[in-house]
């Protein structure tokens, strides 16, 4: 890991984390945040709403996409 | 924040434009400030996050193979019992020669550069690409450097392309950016649209009553 990360040079090589298995989960944060934030700025009319209503989506992201892994590590583990 | 512009509108074909060449300043140009700085950055952040992720060479625009030369089509005819059956190919080039003369056999016929020749099947191969290039021209600036690093120099070879979860998540958080900006692009020109409509009325009793 520590070898992986000295050789690296931001932009040129992709990131290496990938030999820990759940940290690359974690990268779903920022893109759910992101669509979160543009999104509530396109459907907001006034841009002080856009913190709060940015906030709401995003739990409600993670939160889904959470529920759903949970789902179908349940049904892979049924059908095993 | 959104303040109409009491000065000329801007056309929606100007903002679009605008939205298109810098993510976010679409809004700028009808001087919604706020909104275009916020949806900018973070457009560009997703980009930049993604380069990030799945290093420079995530970026594989049509028309250049893996090893960073134009991909060539090649058209060969094989002769066989029931008659002359005729099918092409794509190659891509390792050096600058095969770039030149790509022809495997005698009987190939080169057809070009595959996204002249044959540009629907070129982009249908690549089609994350036409997702990312929506974020304007920092796609094509970051699609020319990897093009440049994939070839390489006598002292060092190449960048190979990116594999497996870097290359997934490193296209996703691209692609979703050019997404995202096509969304803002299409809020910004239907908003400078209405508000040329309503500025439009604004002026048409005035000029009823006159």
């Amino acid at each position: 890991m520590i070898d992986a990360l000295l050789a690296y040079t931001p932009f040129l090589y992709p990131l290496p984390i990938w030999d820990r298995n759940w940290l690359w989960a974690l990268l779903l944060l920022p893109l759910c945040a992101a669509v979160a934030v543009v999104y509530k700025s396109i459907r907001c009319s006034r841009m002080s709403q856009v913190p709060r209503e940015a906030l709401v989506l995003f739990i409600t992201i993670v939160v889904g996409m959470i529920l759903a892994a949970a789902a179908l590590a349940g049904l892979s583990a049924l059908m095993e | 924040m959104s303040s109409p512009r009491t000065s000329q509108n801007p056309s929606p074909f100007v903002v679009g434009l605008c939205a298109w060449l810098v993510p976010g300043g679409g809004y700028l140009a009808l001087g919604q400030r706020t909104r275009g700085i916020t949806v900018g950055v973070s457009i560009v952040a997703l980009f930049l996050m993604g380069l990030v992720i799945g290093g420079i060479r995530i970026m594989d625009p049509p028309g250049w193979g893996q090893y960073g030369y134009m991909t060539q089509q090649i058209q060969r005819y094989v002769r066989t019992n029931s008659g002359d059956v005729v099918y092409s190919y794509r190659v891509e080039p390792v050096d600058p020669d095969e770039e030149q003369n790509p022809r495997r056999e005698r009987s190939d016929r080169p057809l070009g550069w595959a996204l002249r020749a044959d540009p629907m099947s070129e982009i249908g191969e690549k089609p994350w690409y036409v997702g990312q290039i929506l974020c304007g021209p920092i796609t094509l600036t970051a699609s020319v450097i990897s093009v440049r690093e994939a070839r390489g120099t006598s002292e060092a070879p190449g960048l190979s392309i990116a594999h497996a979860r870097s290359w997934e998540l490193g296209e996703l958080y691209t692609a979703v950016a050019g997404m995202l900006n096509l969304l803002v692009l299409i809020d910004a020109t239907y908003r400078a649209a209405a508000q040329a409509d309503s500025s439009a009325a604004s002026r048409k009793p005035v000029a009823e009553a006159a």
